[in-house]
């Protein structure tokens, strides 16, 4: 969470974009790593406490963007 | 704007003894490339001339090149009494490399106009076989977002969308949740095989203050358990 001010539920979602694994409550500024613990493709950040208060949780099926950029690299 | 400072230029021409007819010809507007502006990739350079011989142009003082006269410009109907008056060049601006360059244009090998940019290319006169696309966020207006993708055969990016971008959670218990999303991508960074959130860029965090993002990783090497 280095360089990030605000406490966030980071959700890791694999190519099938299926929620794999979900960091919740980071900390500000902590320097604490945070694995995905499964191969994932994309991550969505939003606010801590999201997961909890919207019933999210790995598992759980996400709908991108069927026009959503390919990464480049 | 521009037609309002060309009917002052026509006035002060007629204040030192021209006609107004005598103006309308020799009105010209170099609309395209602005002056100090910066160029990259396929282009036009554009404007329109009252009435035209042969246009030309010549890049940092080179051989002439020749300049199409007469598209249709409904919007010099006034000033020129006349609409086929647009000319315009398509152009690769990578060909003259980087830094600053200047251009003339000439109307029977009359100088009419002259303007400097600067040019920054990408890797040479065209660039092939590269992907990528990124977001402007609250552009053009607050909550909604620009997608721009790389156009290999204009040699620049390209607006393919305006408009919220959202992505949706399907809970396994509950109703759908939608959620208004920036667009983030990093490199695929590995630690021991596994992504991690300290190697996001910190650019990305700007992201957060918004509160929500989607950072994609990378496809062609997905992270590895």
């Amino acid at each position: 969470m280095r360089n990030t001010p605000l406490p966030l539920d980071i959700l890791f979602i694999n190519s099938e974009q299926t929620i794999v694994h979900i960091a919740e409550r980071t900390t500000p500024f902590s320097l604490e790593l945070l694995p995905s613990g499964e191969p994932a493709q994309f991550v969505l950040e939003v606010n801590a406490g999201f997961s909890q208060d919207h019933g999210v949780a790995s598992g759980d099926q996400m709908e991108l963007p069927a026009d959503l950029p390919l990464p480049t690299h | 704007m521009r037609i309002r400072m060309l009917y002052l230029k026509v006035w002060i021409f007629m204040l030192l003894g021209g006609s107004v007819g005598q103006a309308a010809l020799q009105a010209a507007v170099l609309e395209h490339p602005q002056p100090g502006s910066v160029q990259s990739g396929i282009g036009m350079l554009s404007g329109w001339k009252c009435e035209a011989g042969t246009i030309t142009a010549s890049f940092d003082d080179g051989p002439p090149i020749l300049i199409p006269h007469g598209s249709p410009r409904e919007d010099t109907r006034e000033i020129c009494l006349a609409v086929h008056t647009g000319y315009a060049l398509l152009w690769n601006w990578n060909l003259l490399g980087d830094g600053e360059h200047y251009v003339e244009l000439f109307d029977d090998g009359v100088a009419f106009a002259q303007v400097s940019f600067q040019v920054v290319s990408l890797h040479g006169e065209f660039l092939t076989g590269r992907r990528a696309a990124t977001t402007v966020p609250n552009f053009p207006a607050p909550g909604e977002t620009t997608l721009l993708a790389w156009q290999e055969s204009s040699q620049g990016f390209a607006v393919q969308h305006v408009r919220p971008f959202h992505v949706t959670i399907h809970p396994q218990v509950g109703t759908p949740i939608q959620v208004s999303v920036e667009l983030a991508e990093t490199p695929a960074k590995r630690q021991r095989g596994l992504m991690q959130r300290e190697e996001l860029p910190a650019r990305h965090v700007v992201s957060f203050s918004a509160g929500r993002a989607v950072v994609l990783l990378d496809e062609k090497h997905p992270i590895a358990a």
